[in-house]
């Protein structure tokens, strides 16, 4: 591959993965110096039994919580952040443990910084690589597989009047330990599954095929594409099954670090426009994005396409004009199927007038400068037709 | 003042000037300063500590003014080490590499930090010979001649002007 004459790579947490692993909570807490933590935890999980097995395993290890925070609705607003760094500091809590989706883990990550900064405003941990001094105890456990929020220097906040979101990076955000455990996700619903393990397959793809990947971000990508073949069909369709669940959080995990040390491309830049203008579900727009703007791209990227190839099957692989992403579509077609995901952006909701508001969002998105093929205004409304 | 300071110090005078050159002649530059309402300043430091460029936008234009204290509607790019930002400045690597690869710090809004980089980067590419450059992508295409920019950029140092930038 070509070496890029420089790049940084961090990915500090230690990982806790596989069965049983969140027994092994209140010893990691413990072994950072916290045993009074801050746990915000996403409210959708008060109907699964995960919060009771928390309660107890944090009980039989001592670990007595300072506070519960649970009032973190979708695309963490800024003021639940600056609300969680307040009860941290009232409660006297020793450390921060999250559990939950994106949403949940970025409000955490972005607490973390108000905690550990002191700062009473939230202007004063905004920016890119400016956030300096010790971070107290952190750990996380995620209980969907795609973000990768657990592996990733970034954490993106609402504001809650401007409805505007903003972007948090720093190495300093990721956490000391995350814990990916497969009783976490067994009970998400067939759409989520498939939704976030296709933003986990598409993180690999576009941190594989941008401008900035490096040798180890390049061998995270395709360790989470392997698993992501391997067992998302499966996770969807056998929810229970442990094995592929615990396969997908790891692949999310390992996606969610390739990318964080790499960036991503157009479908990400798109995806954030759509999200914003047309609020649709992250995943979602990754699933309907991701054919249309790989194949824009091919003319850039066809050594990694057939390497891709090479990896994705054996048959592929012999075939005598291997192509990767029609294996790529027949695999999406599929999951569609089985998820019941739409496939057109239509059929998810968008109307043809709010295309040129996403070609806005998407052009003032830093995702585009690392996307393998520069792309004018005019390409980026093609994208979005070709995905109509 | 040192070498280094000096040097990152008449560079950020002339890539200032390159920006409200091309401001009034590029559509693209047009279009990315149209990215910061009136009210708006963007701002690049050498390093902390270093030689710094503000410019502003006010009711009448956009100008290039004395440093200002970080706050809302400022975004401030920084480099981590001289030797980045000289590279970065003097045109050897591209900003838009300088900050794919990490070399600078962002303060403020980093969700309007990409029209920044791309005017600058759109200077850049008129500013210095195609041959000096390392960049990580295609390189923008010219509006105006190197000549042309140099001229128009010596030009606005001596009679600076900011009339006709939105």
């Amino acid at each position: 591959m070509k070496l890029p004459p420089y790049f940084e790579f961090t990915s500090p947490p230690r990982l806790l993965a596989g069965t049983g692993a969140l027994d092994h909570l209140p010893h990691e807490l413990k072994a950072l110096g916290c045993r009074r933590p801050l746990v915000l935890r996403d409210p959708g999980l008060s109907v699964t039994g995960l919060p009771a097995l928390i309660d107890r395993l944090l009980e039989q290890g001592e670990v007595v919580p300072g506070a519960l925070f649970t009032d973190l609705p979708a695309d963490a607003p800024m003021s639940r952040v600056m609300a969680a760094a307040e009860l941290y500091r009232e409660k006297g809590c020793d450390g921060l443990l999250a559990i939950g989706g994106g949403s949940t883990l970025d409000t955490a990550k972005a607490a973390l910084l108000v905690i550990s900064s002191g700062a009473k405003e939230f202007a004063g941990v905004e920016g890119f690589h400016d956030f300096h001094g010790p971070v107290v105890p952190f750990v996380l456990v995620p209980t969907t597989a795609g973000t990768g929020s657990e592996g990733t220097t970034v954490a993106v906040v609402t504001h809650d009047d401007k409805h505007v979101k903003m972007e948090l990076v720093t190495p300093r955000m990721l956490p000391q330990t995350a814990i990916l455990d497969p009783r976490c996700t067994t009970t998400l619903p067939a759409k989520i599954t498939a939704a976030t393990g296709i933003d986990a397959l598409t993180h690999s793809l576009e941190a594989l095929t941008c401008r900035q990947a490096n040798p180890l971000s390049r061998v995270h990508a395709l360790a989470a594409i392997e698993l992501v073949r391997d067992h998302l069909e499966n996770a969807i369709l056998n929810p229970g099954d442990q094995d592929s669940r615990h396969a997908m959080a790891l692949a999310a995990y390992l996606a969610g670090v390739s990318f964080s040390n790499s960036m991503v491309g157009a479908v990400h830049a798109l995806g954030h426009g759509l999200g914003a203008v047309a609020h649709l579900a992250h995943g979602l727009t990754m699933e309907l994005l991701l054919l249309p703007v790989l194949r824009h791209n091919r003319p850039a990227i066809e050594a990694e396409l057939a390497e891709l190839a090479r990896l994705w099957s054996p048959e592929l692989a012999a075939a005598e004009l291997p192509d990767f992403l029609d294996s790529l579509e027949a695999f999406l077609v599929a999951l569609r199927k089985y998820a019941g995901l739409p496939s057109t952006l239509a059929q998810a909701g968008v109307t043809r007038d709010q295309l040129p508001a996403v070609v806005e969002r998407a052009w003032m998105d830093g995702s585009l400068l690392t996307n393998p093929v520069e792309l004018s205004k005019a390409d980026l409304l093609a994208l979005l037709e070709a995905a109509f | 003042m040192s070498i280094s300071s000096l040097t990152a110090s008449v560079v950020l005078k002339f890539l200032g000037a390159g920006v409200l050159v091309l401001g009034r002649k590029d559509p693209r530059m047009q279009d990315e300063l149209t990215a910061y309402p009136v009210g708006y300043a963007l701002q690049i430091r050498a390093w902390d500590g270093g030689p710094v460029l503000c410019l502003a936008h006010d009711a009448d234009g956009w100008a290039s003014v004395p440093a200002r204290p970080l706050g809302p509607r400022l975004v401030e790019v920084v480099f981590k080490s001289h030797r980045s930002a000289l590279l970065a400045l003097l045109g050897r690597q591209s900003v838009t590499r300088a900050f794919l690869e990490n070399r600078v710090i962002v303060r403020g809004d980093l969700m309007v930090t990409l029209p920044l980089v791309r005017a600058v980067n759109l200077v850049e590419s008129h500013l210095f010979p195609r041959w000096w450059t390392k960049p990580i992508g295609p390189l923008p295409s010219r509006h105006l001649t190197l000549p042309g920019t140099w001229a128009g950029a010596v030009g606005q140092l001596l009679f600076p002007r900011k009339e006709g930038i939105a």
